[in-house]
């Protein structure tokens, strides 16, 4: 069932292009892979390992600007800008690493936070390297030779891939050694410790391996939308991608590509009607990360949902049963 | 103490700590030999605990020694101590719940793992060749200890006494030198204790594993150790032969005479 997840994505990929083939769709579908990959990154550090991280979107906007920058300033090759921001976010990552990961719990969360407004704040303000709120325009799309990803579908089939890749890089890390140790550290850090796991290295792999993949989508996402600006690391943009994770299931490898579907397409499906029905998507979200709490891939979550109408049937079923035992078990006192 | 030491026995001398103005640990000197079962008890409150996380590195001591053959690793904290080859096991069996069985084992071998995370995730480099290994290695634990059976099944599965030995096993699959068991016989039946402390016996003999158990169950600990050091109020108030450990009478008095209360 796990090994099947890879393939499965990509189902349920070129089925929805199919449903629905239209640009705008195409389009809309190219977002949400672009924030997938983000979030998959994201479950990776707290899915796996279990540490809790809003610096998602400082890594993005690593990626998206560094690709900005460089295409747009200094005309260099969108590929080659996006592997430097890769590279960028990456190195920047391990050294951030080492100083955050003396924190655990709250303060390591709120030091994660702390990093992500500064990427916000920064942004914002150094007009003269990222063009303040205003942000990069006319960001050059990625190409092979004369083959440019200016067209949707080409874009789409891309960033799709790099989902694709994105999640077998997730699972083979999570069945392999190092994934064991993350489970380990996320469970009881001094269980890791007893065995003599080097815990800080495996704490700042995953954060690396999260910080690549979100500098990715932080990346391709200006790539597509061949636009810059600091609204798109915005704090209200953490939150989204904390609720793609937990939406979809944290720990599961199609979480956060379930996840970043609905949190990008159904606002886009609901945009032109009432402020009604964004109240409404706001609260069944809510409702639903509270009764499923694992997220809507979680088996464990619907079990536990489908529990009171089980005893109730079980209770049905066995109802004429009960008194009898009752009064026997009476009788004998 | 002047007896000859191997290079794997573990030696300390003098540990002591203070919590505020509470001497948990006072100069308590303890040894645990390469391929024996020593044992450590006192009644509850005694100190036994704070040794304990003294000499698996959890607890730095205020004073004192601690060596493991000639590698001093006094205040090296638990992963440095654990990767010198003193590795402890906890009184709650912790095995990771998600986990199976073998992979709980394998969380031992981690560190003795080769290639890192990007072998891992290609399949290119030493990280196949040494997963392959580690899982043949484990398995073959499983089976000399009767667990084979259930080498595939999540370990939130498995029983009380289960967990006690996969717990001790994932401990022995990291290579330790000296095991350091805080009461792994606790909460188990007459059948899984026999079960367990064959487990102990076979693993000190077979492979010269030096064993240190702390534990409250008395007649346990004098069933499995030659040496016993008896503790009471931070100090160590008898050390030597457990066949002769009933017999001294400030033993007697601090703590088998509690024996009634304490049960």
């Amino acid at each position: 069932m796990r090994r099947l997840a890879g393939p499965a994505a990509v189902a349920i990929a070129v089925t929805a292009i199919w449903i629905g083939n239209s640009a705008l769709w195409t389009y809309n579908l190219t977002l949400v892979g672009a924030y997938a990959i983000v979030v998959i990154g994201l479950n990776i550090l707290l899915g796996y390992a279990g540490l809790v991280s809003f610096a998602q979107t400082a890594f993005m906007a690593v990626g998206g600007y560094a690709v900005a920058i460089l295409a747009v300033e200094h005309a260099v090759n969108p590929w080659l800008g996006l592997l430097l921001g890769l590279v960028l976010a990456g190195v920047a990552a391990a050294l951030i690493g080492l100083v955050l990961f003396r924190l655990r719990g709250h303060y390591l969360t709120m030091a994660s936070f702390a990093l992500a407004m500064s990427a916000f704040g920064y942004a914002t303000a150094a007009v003269g390297f990222t063009g303040g709120s205003v942000g990069i325009a006319g960001v050059p799309p990625l190409s092979i030779g004369s083959f440019t990803f200016t067209d949707p579908s080409h874009a789409y089939l891309l960033v799709w891939l790099l989902v694709g890749l994105c999640a077998w890089a997730g699972v083979r890390a999570r069945d392999s050694h190092v994934g064991r140790a993350w489970r380990t550290i996320a469970d009881n850090e001094d269980v890791a410790f007893s065995l003599g796991l080097p815990v800080l290295r495996y704490k700042i792999i995953a954060f690396v391996i999260a910080a690549v993949m979100g500098a990715l989508g932080g990346a391709l996402y200006v790539n597509f939308t061949s636009y810059v600006n600091p609204e798109l690391y915005a704090p209200a943009i953490i939150v989204n991608i904390f609720l793609m994770l937990f939406l979809g299931g944290k720990g599961h490898t199609l979480g956060p590509i379930l996840g970043a579907a609905i949190v990008v397409i159904v606002p886009l499906q609901i945009a032109g009607l009432s402020d009604i029905q964004a109240i409404l998507f706001g609260i069944t979200l809510l409702v639903l990360i509270l009764v499923l709490p694992g997220g809507l891939l979680d088996a464990a979550s619907w079990r536990a949902l489908a529990a009171p109408v089980r005893r109730l049937r079980s209770r049905e079923r066995n109802a004429p049963a009960a008194p009898v035992k009752a009064l026997a078990g009476r009788a004998r006192r | 103490m002047t007896a000859v030491h191997t290079r794997t026995d573990l030696v300390a001398t003098g540990l002591s700590k203070a919590f505020g103005g509470v001497q948990a640990a006072q100069d308590v000197d303890i040894t645990v030999r390469a391929g024996a079962i020593s044992g450590l008890i006192g009644p509850n409150g005694a100190g036994k605990s704070t040794v304990l996380k003294m000499l698996s590195g959890f607890l730095r001591p205020d004073r004192g020694t601690l060596r493991i053959g000639e590698e001093d690793i006094l205040g090296l904290g638990a992963a440095h101590v654990a990767r010198a080859g003193v590795v402890t096991t906890f009184q709650h069996a912790t095995p990771i719940g998600e986990l199976s069985v073998l992979d709980n084992v394998l969380v031992g071998m981690t560190r003795l793992h080769a290639g890192g995370v990007l072998s891992a995730i290609t399949g290119l480099g030493p990280a196949r060749a040494s997963e392959r290994e580690q899982r043949r290695e484990a398995l073959e634990l499983l089976e000399r200890f009767q667990l084979d059976g259930i080498a595939h099944t999540q370990a939130a599965q498995l029983s009380f006494g289960q967990l006690r030995m996969l717990e001790l096993l994932r401990a022995v699959a990291a290579r330790p030198k000296v095991l350091l068991l805080d009461e792994p016989a606790a909460g188990l039946n007459k059948v899984e204790t026999d079960r367990m402390a064959e487990l102990i016996r076979s693993l000190s003999q077979e492979r010269g594993i030096g064993v240190l158990l702390v534990d409250h169950d008395v007649p346990f600990v004098f069933a499995m150790c030659e040496e016993i050091t008896v503790m009471n109020f931070g100090r160590v108030i008898y050390a030597g032969n457990a066949a002769e450990v009933a017999e001294d009478a400030a033993v007697r008095a601090a703590y088998l005479g509690q024996e009634g209360e304490g049960a």
